[in-house]
């Protein structure tokens, strides 16, 4: 048996020695470091369009990728935004939050604050006297100073004597009145909890 | 292709005049990496094997793998990766040409896992196609060397980095002595 052990050890060892060369030190992939969400901004306004967020991840070797879309983002104050992937969405009028972002054992938060909207008012169309497609459009004012911006989100719509409203990407209204007595409505944040309502404002529009 | 050559196996166990016979054996592990052919790892293989058939014909064969991992290919910087530990299964065939030695070829396919250093991972796992040529060089009716040269084609689970989840393959080169002893 110690014959056959020195034979095989012997075989062994010459082929270890005509196979030899360096191992390698550095790894095929870089590790990851870090995650953190990327914030130019932390305050938003309630009334503007969805907001697309970005997160960034840190690598070993100091190269840095988008994984916005990898990573699971959640926040704080469900009743305040509502966070779809990426896409950050406003609720209600002002108030804080958090933003958390996870990746297996990694994660950031920040915080971010939503303005109040205090005021709005809507711009009606001029010379409405005949039938036809017109504009409408909303601005309000906020509780940092900011005035008259319009508002995309968080505003509804609304017009009696079967008027068809269309609103775009840009909050404007483009709705249709017909012959007869139309009465338009636009009313902010939905919501019946709210502690501060601001009260819906309408018009009344008249085409013979 | 793994069921169709797990059928040839069975196929093959069934030829009679067979034995069990057990082994062992040591080699040089050379592997290079598809993606960046500078990235290589270079240490020792350790087998175990069980099989059923001819010496002189066919045979199936059950293999357990050691690997010694000496690089830094899957780990983080600084973190070397951890030990391999691997199944095989194979059909062997040898050829009787009235020499000294009995030639052989074996075909077969194998997996397992190694531990890794990685934020996101600890254990990686792969699957591989395995190809092998040698001798036989018997010593008496229950006993002989296995000289051979092993290929095998590899293909690990994917590497995580968030962003990207890039699948690794790599070829492996093994050159063994080793020892059997047939029942």
């Amino acid at each position: 048996m110690h014959y056959i052990k020195q034979i095989f050890l012997s075989l062994s060892t010459c082929i270890i020695a005509g196979c030899g060369g360096s191992n390698t030190t550095t790894p095929l992939a870089s590790d990851i470091t870090s995650i953190h969400i990327d914030t130019t901004t932390k305050s938003f306004y309630p009334t503007d369009a969805k907001i697309s967020l970005h997160a960034t991840a840190n690598y070993t070797d100091g190269t840095t990728k988008d994984v916005s879309t990898y990573v699971i983002w959640s926040e704080s104050n469900s009743s305040l935004v509502n966070m779809v992937a990426n896409t950050l969405a406003v609720k209600s009028n002002g108030g804080e939050s958090n933003l958390s972002i996870q990746y297996a054992d990694f994660q950031d938060t920040t915080p971010i604050h939503i303005h109040k909207l205090t005021v709005f008012h809507t711009i009606y169309p001029d010379d409405v006297n005949t039938t036809g497609e017109y504009i409408f459009k909303a601005e309000g004012d906020f509780d940092n100073n900011e005035t008259n911006r319009t508002l995309i989100t968080n505003i509804h719509w609304y017009a009696t004597n079967d008027a068809t409203i269309d609103v775009d990407e840009d909050g404007i209204a483009h709705i249709t009145l017909i012959a007869g007595e139309t009465n338009v409505t636009t009313t902010v944040f939905n919501d019946n909890n709210a502690t501060d309502p601001l009260p819906p404002q309408s018009k009344i529009f008249n085409i013979n | 292709m793994k069921k169709l050559l797990f059928i040839l196996l069975c196929i093959s166990s069934l030829y009679s005049q067979s034995h069990f016979y057990f082994g062992g054996s040591m080699g040089a592990y050379h592997e290079s990496f598809e993606e960046q052919s500078n990235v290589v790892e270079n240490t020792t293989i350790t087998s175990l094997k069980i099989g059923y058939g001819q010496r002189k014909a066919y045979a199936v064969e059950f293999s357990f793998d050691y690997i010694k991992n000496k690089s830094k290919v899957f780990s983080s910087s600084g973190k070397y990766d951890g030990n391999r530990y691997g199944f095989n299964l194979a059909l062997v065939k040898s050829f009787d040409y009235d020499l000294f030695v009995l030639p052989f070829i074996k075909a077969g396919f194998g997996s397992g896992f190694m531990h890794i250093q990685r934020t996101t991972q600890k254990k990686i796992s792969y699957g591989s196609y395995n190809l092998a040529t040698g001798v036989f060089i018997p010593i008496y009716k229950k006993f002989d060397i296995e000289l051979g040269y092993k290929y095998r084609y590899m293909s690990y689970q994917p590497i995580d980095t968030i962003a990207e989840k890039t699948r690794y393959k790599s070829h492996i080169n093994i050159l063994y002595s080793g020892i059997n002893f047939r029942f």
